[in-house]
């Protein structure tokens, strides 16, 4: 062994409780490395897993907008008109595109729209009322001949009834919000029902009857997401995706006066009923038949149209790829394709399509990132702290090997090659520990409290998969913090001069 | 020509705001296969002359010169690499590394040279100085498991390993017993004897100058006498050098 490794290892032997103080530190930090980061794999695979599994697919195509698109819609810190989900333009050839590419496994459409769940026309709530029984719900408006085919856990998490046929107009629940109307309106709701959907949106309000057709329940960690499966029409029409047209409305002159008016007064005064828009109104002189109410409406054309779907609209195509890894591929591929073609939509992956909850394990990750910096800087202190204090005592066996002859790069070896033996020991050491703990946290079987657990851990139950490439993160960073800590100290140790041998005269 | 050579060497250290002389202005020679004692009483200077010419301290003023050849010129991995072809140290506290047993620590020097020795040959030599110092038995002792005689031992193994023309010794004898000094002494006249390694003492022991063919004296940082008991190839006088010739 050479000369430096073998002093280097003999004197970390011999300060036993130096070595401890860095070691202990060492393992500790490679412990929260460690679970810190299989906590994290898990927890990122779990929500991978779910909303490709269940909701998004590899990637979803969306129409264009400046703010990022999900699943559950623009995410905007704004109300404007900007927030309704964009439309995929030449939707049409944009899906052939899809059926054609060969790593395309399956493929499905869908729109979205956002609804209240009620039970009675009378107590139709709105989105502004505020109350705590309110029964929100995101609906997706789904293309059935091929959507269950993608995501085959709704078929087989159907409680009562079943899946949605192509061409039906219903929805499907999930019994949780069964179990809201239900103590809504305290008496139970089953297959073959009807609900209140109360669309809201940019588009106003607009109130949807649906059968219940299906009630499903995924399991736990995504049961609690207030999905309503339901005919694509229905989606675009609480979603606002109707026909109608714009036209220009001429105003006389008079009547523009009328609204130019400001004075609340002279709004309401006598003078104001007395001029020509009063007198000038056409007085209808035709009966009315009562048996038919709605001639009274005249003309309901524009509003039939208005209550139409529009067909052609999809908000989103989900796909799933032959090969999960091929997405970032396939994504650049499809932008290109976009472009080339001048169509007006954009591409992204699980998690963008997943919106903020997919972003959440990486918001987790760069909180914990952010800890273990700190960490890692107060440990480099510490450490510091005791090799400087190391040097100091160790003065006189400094200044001896440089009047032995030793070069300053010796005894710079020497101190590097104390810290990096003592960082990668612990750091060993601490993954050794970090890997039983991870075996006994999963023999406990330990089981989510709440909703958040349950994403946290991504499952019912917390079972940790430790990730070979954290090992090796954590012994890089245990070599990094070691590196580092011994810059300092050895720099005092590189100003001993070979006279500090000699005794003071 | 003189092995080392001291011209006009003063030394001057801060002592907070005040600039102390240590050695003020020192000249002599020594020649290969002295014997050489640097005496003087406690705060005269002779340690820091001892540690100018073991180039482990740099004169204020002045150059010292081994084989003829000015230091003062080179830079530390220069110096550092002169002084292990050139000097061994016996220092007064032994300084062994204390990780290591009497034989690495008699074979560290080696290790830290450039020149690549043949390990069986190296073993040869660290154990005929091991056997030379008389501490075959304790081969494999650390120095923690040594008297203060058997570390001083340990201490000239080293200092000859790299077979040095100059053995530099910062009192010797002082942290040991009179026998104990004695027979460290002999040990040292010995190998002089028989190598022809100069050795220069800093020391107060008067056994020391006693067995010493060139002692220099030291008085407040400059020489008081300088004696020789045998002749110098260029300078056989006895006499005073103040550093002002």
């Amino acid at each position: 062994m050479p000369v430096v490794l073998r002093i280097a290892f003999r004197n970390i032997w011999e300060h036993k409780s130096k070595t401890l103080i860095i070691g202990i530190l060492v393992a500790i930090g490679c412990i929260i490395l460690v679970l810190g980061n299989a906590f994290m794999d898990t927890s990122a695979k779990g929500i991978r897993e779910i909303f490709i599994e269940y909701f998004t697919g590899d990637m979803m195509i969306h129409g264009a907008s400046k703010d990022p698109v999900s699943i559950f819609g623009v995410q905007s810190m704004t109300m404007d008109s900007d927030t309704s989900i964009p439309v995929i333009s030449d939707y049409d050839k944009v899906l052939n595109h899809v059926k054609q590419d060969p790593r395309v496994s399956k493929a499905t459409s869908m729109s979205v729209a956002y609804g209240l769940l009620s039970a009675d026309i009378d107590d139709v709530v709105t989105i502004s009322d505020d109350n705590e029984d309110m029964n929100f719900g995101i609906v997706f408006g789904v293309d059935a001949g091929t959507y269950f085919d993608m995501f085959p856990s709704v078929k087989s998490n159907l409680i009562a009834g079943r899946c949605l046929q192509p061409g039906e107009k219903a929805a499907m629940l999930n019994s949780k919000q069964l179990e809201k109307l239900s103590k809504k309106y305290g008496r139970d709701f089953k297959v073959g029902d009807k609900i209140l959907i109360n669309g809201f949106g940019t588009a106003g309000m607009r109130i949807r009857e649906a059968e219940i057709v299906g009630i499903y329940d995924l399991d736990s960690s995504s049961n609690s997401m207030p999905f309503i499966y339901t005919d694509v029409d229905t989606a675009r029409v609480l979603g606002g995706l109707t026909l109608g047209t714009d036209e220009s409305i001429e105003i006389a002159p008079e009547q523009q006066q009328l609204l130019n008016t400001s004075d609340e007064d002279a709004l309401f005064s006598d003078d104001a009923f007395s001029d020509d828009i009063i007198s000038s109104a056409p007085v209808a002189t035709s009966s009315v038949d009562i048996t038919k109410p709605e001639t009274l409406l005249g003309d309901v054309s524009r509003r039939d149209l208005l209550n139409s779907s529009d067909t052609g609209s999809w908000n989103f195509i989900l796909v799933r790829l032959q090969n999960s890894a091929d997405t970032a591929h396939e994504m650049a591929s499809y932008t290109s394709w976009f472009a080339d073609n001048n169509i007006d939509a954009e591409v992204t992956d699980w998690k963008g399509a997943a919106g903020s909850m997919g972003s959440f394990t990486d918001i987790l990750r760069t909180i914990f990132n952010i800890a273990l910096l700190i960490i890692s800087i107060v440990a480099v202190i510490i450490m510091m702290n005791t090799l400087v204090v190391s040097v100091i005592e160790r003065t006189p066996e400094i200044g001896t090997m440089r009047a032995l002859g030793a070069q300053r790069s010796f005894i710079r070896r020497m101190f590097l090659s104390e810290t990096i033996m003592t960082t990668l020991l612990f750091g060993l050491i601490g993954s050794v520990i970090s890997l039983i703990l991870i075996g006994v946290l999963n023999l406990l079987k330990i089981q989510a409290p709440n909703d958040i657990f349950k994403m946290l851990f991504g499952g019912p139950v917390l079972h940790l998969s430790p990730n070979p490439l954290s090992f090796v993160i954590t012994i890089l960073m245990v070599f990094i913090v070691g590196w580092i800590a011994h810059l300092f100290p050895v720099s005092v140790a590189l100003k001993v001069e070979p006279v500090k041998a000699m005794g003071t005269e | 020509m003189a092995i080392i050579e001291l011209k006009n060497v003063k030394k001057t250290y801060p002592l907070g705001k005040v600039q102390v002389e240590a050695v003020k202005g020192v000249s002599f020679c020594m020649d290969k296969g002295d014997f050489i004692s640097i005496a003087g009483p406690s705060g005269a200077g002779k340690s820091t002359i001892l540690n100018m010419i073991g180039l482990i301290d740099k004169p204020t003023e002045g150059e010292v010169l081994i084989e003829g050849k000015p230091v003062s010129g080179l830079n530390d991995k220069q110096i550092t690499n002169l002084r292990h072809d050139m000097i061994g140290f016996i220092f007064q506290s032994f300084n062994l590394v204390p990780v290591l047993n009497v034989y690495e620590n008699i074979e560290f020097p080696l290790l830290l040279g450039k020149e690549k020795v043949a390990k069986k040959e190296k073993e040869e030599w660290i154990d005929y100085l091991i056997s030379e110092v008389g501490l075959e038995k304790w081969r494999d002792h650390r120095s923690n498991e040594l008297s203060g005689g058997q570390r001083q031992r340990v201490a000239i193994a080293r200092a000859l390993v790299d077979k040095p023309a100059i053995v530099l010794a910062d009192e010797p004898t002082a942290n040991l017993d009179s026998v104990t000094g004695d027979q460290i002494l002999a040990l040292m006249k010995k190998i002089n004897r028989e190598l022809h390694t100069t050795f220069i003492f800093s020391t107060h022991d008067q056994r020391i100058v006693n067995l010493a063919d060139h002692v220099v004296r030291i008085k407040d940082g400059l020489i008081a006498e300088e004696t020789r008991s045998r002749p110098n190839t260029e300078q056989s006088t006895t006499g005073m050098d103040n550093g002002e010739a």
